[in-house]
């Protein structure tokens, strides 16, 4: 047990070195990758926390973008300070879930998906239709950045993709640990009773209803966190960003990585942009990146249905088995 | 338990019933198929709201509440067949059914995290477990239970909600003698426990050997009550039965 | 303003022709393999792109086109179901994802095939039909009414008189029912997943001319589709001529006489109130549950 602790302490604290370190590893355009690559990390993960109920929604994305939007407004009309208007977005977020909620959790499983889907373009065509405040097809632009910092030697311009990537990476390992908390928690073992029989958890009295709308609610709450993250780091958003066809690729990386552990979405957005970045980039396949999603999407539904997360504990296993063979 | 009445008009499958069970004792709800017994099961635990009628539990009128609502009066009911969570392992089963005992605030779950259970949680999980014979099972996998066990987690995830009153849906349904036997015993355990039970169920010699009173259904309506040994010799129940358990049987 | 509103009435009428064959092709092949298609816009895109490559390219007849854009969009069907579709049987979710799937790769073909520009397609007709003053119909647009209502009687006289279609209609109630007809359920579901992309396909070759013809042209069709079939009951084909119809008018008129925005959000707004009035849909016998 004292050994295993160790090993995880060790384990972490490698990890936060490493974290800290990658930026200077890489050139300035991969810097900005890592910048949206954890900013993705935050949104596939609340999708993870929608999924644990059972519930699949086509709408994520579109919170991201209230939050985005939401966050935007604020400081540019309201003139909010930028990390205040982050977490108003979150807020108006969490709080247009929780009003979606009363129409959408009439529904369940695949008309809830298809629910979710209308439900989210009809809040995009909003944007689409009303110039004010959303700017239209063009969106807004000239979304404020984060203040640069100047205390004495310690100065911060978070135009810099370094430094907003550790303010995203504090903000997002922040946003884990509450998920997983919360998970661990009396709340996350409900999520699963209702995911796996929802009449049964009625009987012994959870209101199956309200946990689906914490689940949205929370999970919304992060995605518009991580819309928050995304418009003060590019400076523009528009209706486009937060489509169908963004929501197509977090569903990918959900699927490709899995989403019975914690794990297993970060997983998967990782090893996709990787692949996106890495070897299509370098390949100049960049035209062919829905052709690939396309195809790794199929093929994981088909082969490897519980994602990559299901590789991981037979490779480990083989791992073990090797020296435990030697000593047999 | 003051009483529960339940009155229906125009629903066909539950016609003007009238029923009620005395407190700790355990009731029977029999009658062929097709008498209306899984309805009227399904409308006292909130699972369908009731045309008409008035349904009351201990002075309190339940009529149409939601299932959870129902449960968290007392009344809890199991269902017929595996309705476990499959894919969860057993103490994880018997630790939703403690649902109604935690504290359940987003603060409260984020200060507890991980150590949310707690001890006496955790103890009453493992009494709950052991009361059952499933104490060897805690870390297995609901699915991979053998049947009569799965019933077994079933009605321990459903004590573990703490019911006053339990609704068991055709507790020896698919058991060999072996496995009814067991059950009856764990049946007459929890009414020794204090808890009033009400069961619908076929097989008759388990309830004539293990209830109080029995109530007979015929068509959505009551056509019997009374003791194992009057309604077995209650010429309309008889002929209630001939007319269709030949081939119910 | 009357000529406005007859005008309108044609329009929603040739909306609803094409949206009626997309959406019928839909309810086909949930009928019988319980997958939503998501992809079905991209057969409707590849059928427009058949009339692209064969009549605006190859300078071959719009109606030999035309039915090498049934053909060949059928036959991606049959080779769909195959490859995708029949190991997903009944799993919505699972279909819904392969679905997603081959509508990035189809879009992504058509891209890299095409290129992503909008290709102009002379029409093959440039006759417009003065119904009276200041209302007229394109003949193109015409001859699209005609053939959606050629091809939807087609398939219900095929479905109500044929062996086949009763083993089709039989197999989205009750697959041994189906059997029973000496018909497998594979051969069932591949004529239906067949005869729907076709449908979409002939639909897109047939307005290839006139609407915009790019690799993302799915999107709105599906959309519309979805909200027609959800509306019109899924699995039930009258229920989604029926919605087709009623869809196109709402959209039509709204798009008309409001905005094109405007007219989308009403769109979805039914659905929305359709799926809150019966979270299952309307025939919710289907449901994943």
């Amino acid at each position: 047990m004292a050994e295993r602790r160790t090993l995880g302490a060790a384990f972490a604290l490698s990890l936060v070195v490493a974290l800290a370190a990658l930026p200077h590893l890489l050139t300035y355009s991969q810097q900005e990758i890592l910048v949206f690559l954890v900013i993705n990390v935050l949104l596939v993960m609340s999708y993870r926390f929608l999924a644990l109920t059972g519930e699949w929604s086509l709408g994520h994305v579109v919170m991201m973008g209230v939050g985005a939007y939401a966050s935007a407004l604020a400081a540019k009309r309201l003139g909010f300070p930028v990390p205040i208007a982050m977490l108003a977005g979150a807020a108006v977020s969490a709080a247009v879930a929780w009003v979606l909620s009363f129409p959408l959790f009439r529904m369940k499983g695949f008309y809830f998906l298809i629910g979710s889907f209308a439900a989210g373009e009809v809040i995009r065509l909003l944007w689409k239709r009303f110039r004010d405040p959303f700017g239209g097809p063009k969106g807004l632009k000239r979304i404020p950045e984060i203040a640069d910092i100047e205390w004495g030697v310690l100065q911060v311009d978070f135009f810099n993709p370094v430094a907003y990537y550790y303010f995203c990476l504090a903000v997002v390992s922040l946003s884990l640990w509450l998920l997983w908390r919360l998970e661990r928690s009396s709340i996350g073992l409900t999520f699963h009773a209702v995911h796996w029989h929802d009449g049964l958890a009625a009987s012994v009295g959870v209101d199956t209803r309200r946990y689906r709308t914490l689940a949205l609610v929370v999970a919304s709450a992060f995605a518009g966190l991580s819309g928050a993250l995304f418009a003060h780091y590019v400076g523009a958003i528009n209706p486009t960003r937060f489509n169908i066809e963004e929501m197509v690729y977090v569903l990918t990386w959900a699927i490709v990585g899995g989403t019975a552990t914690f794990y297993g979405p970060i997983l998967g957005v990782v090893m996709l942009t990787v692949l996106n970045e890495v070897v299509l980039r370098k390949m100049g396949l960049e035209q062919a990146r829905p052709l690939v999603y396309g195809a790794i999407l199929i093929a994981f539904v088909m082969f490897l249905p519980r994602g990559l997360e299901s590789v991981v504990p037979r490779l480990a296993r083989l791992r073990l088995r090797r020296p435990g063979s030697a000593r047999a | 338990m003051e009483g529960l009445v339940k009155r229906f008009g125009g629903l066909v499958a539950v016609d003007g019933l009238d029923l009620s069970v005395r407190r700790g004792e355990i009731r029977g709800l029999i009658g062929p198929n097709g008498a209306g017994k899984t309805t009227t099961f399904n409308v006292i635990s909130g699972f369908f709201a009731p045309s008409s009628g008035r349904i009351v539990y201990r002075a309190r009128d339940v009529t149409g509440l939601a299932m959870h609502r129902v449960a968290a009066e007392g009344l809890v009911r199991t269902f017929q067949h595996s309705t476990l969570f499959l894919e969860m392992r057993v103490r994880d089963n018997v630790l939703v059914g403690r649902h109604l005992q935690h504290r359940r605030d987003l603060f409260t779950a984020l200060r507890q995290g991980g150590a949310w259970s707690a001890a006496e949680d955790r103890e009453r999980v493992e009494e709950i477990l052991a009361f059952f014979g499933l104490a060897a099972y805690g870390d297995a996998l609901a699915a991979e239970l053998p049947y009569g066990a799965q019933r077994a987690l079933g009605m321990a995830v459903a004590l573990a909600a703490e019911p006053d009153m339990m609704l068991l849906d055709e507790p020896f349904a698919g058991m060999n003698p072996e496995e009814t036997r067991r059950m009856m015993e764990l049946v007459a355990a929890l009414r020794a426990r204090g808890i009033t039970i009400l069961l619908v169920e076929h097989d008759m010699q388990a309830v004539m050997g293990l209830c109080d009173a029995i109530s007979v259904m015929n068509f959505g309506r009551l056509l019997a009550e009374g003791s194992p040994a009057e309604i077995r010799r209650d010429p309309k129940v008889v002929e209630a039965y001939l007319g269709s358990s030949h081939h119910a049987a | 303003m009357t000529e406005l509103l007859l005008q309108t009435i044609v329009n929603a009428t040739y909306a609803a022709s094409y949206l009626a064959l997309v959406a019928v092709g839909l309810v086909l092949i949930f009928g019988v393999m319980g997958i939503i298609n998501f992809a079905h816009g991209e057969f409707y895109m590849l059928g427009a792109y058949c009339v692209v490559a064969l009549y605006a390219d190859l300078e071959l007849p719009f109606l030999l086109s035309v039915a090498a854009g049934l053909v060949f969009v059928g036959l991606v069907g049959i080779a769909t179901e195959r490859t995708l579709f029949r190991p997903m049987r009944d799993n919505p979710l699972g279909g819904l994802v392969v679905s997603i799937g081959l509508l990035l790769i189809l879009q992504s073909l058509a891209t890299l095939g095409f290129g992503v520009r909008m290709e102009h397609i002379p029409p093959p007709s440039q006759a417009v039909l003065t119904l009276r003053e200041g209302v007229g119909i394109p003949v193109q647009r015409l001859n699209v009414i005609f053939a959606a209502v050629l091809l939807l009687g087609a398939l219900w006289l095929f479905l109500h008189r044929t062996r086949w279609g009763f083993a089709l209609r039989a197999s989205a109630q009750d697959p041994e029912a189906a059997a029973l007809q000496g018909i497998s359920m594979g051969q069932a579901s591949r004529i239906a997943v067949g005869i729907g992309a076709a449908l979409a396909g002939v639909a897109g070759a047939l307005t290839a001319p006139l609407v915009r013809t790019f690799p993302y042209m799915g999107h709105s069709v599906i959309i519309a589709a979805f909200i027609v079939i959800i509306v019109g009951g899924v699995g039930s084909l009258e229920g989604a001529v029926l919605a087709a119809v009623v869809y196109a008018f709402v959209h039509t008129f709204v798009t008309t006489f409001v905005d094109g925005v405007i007219a989308d959000i009403v769109g979805l707004l039914l659905m929305l109130a359709v799926l809150i009035v019966r979270p299952t849909g309307l025939f919710g016998s289907r449901d994943r549950g």
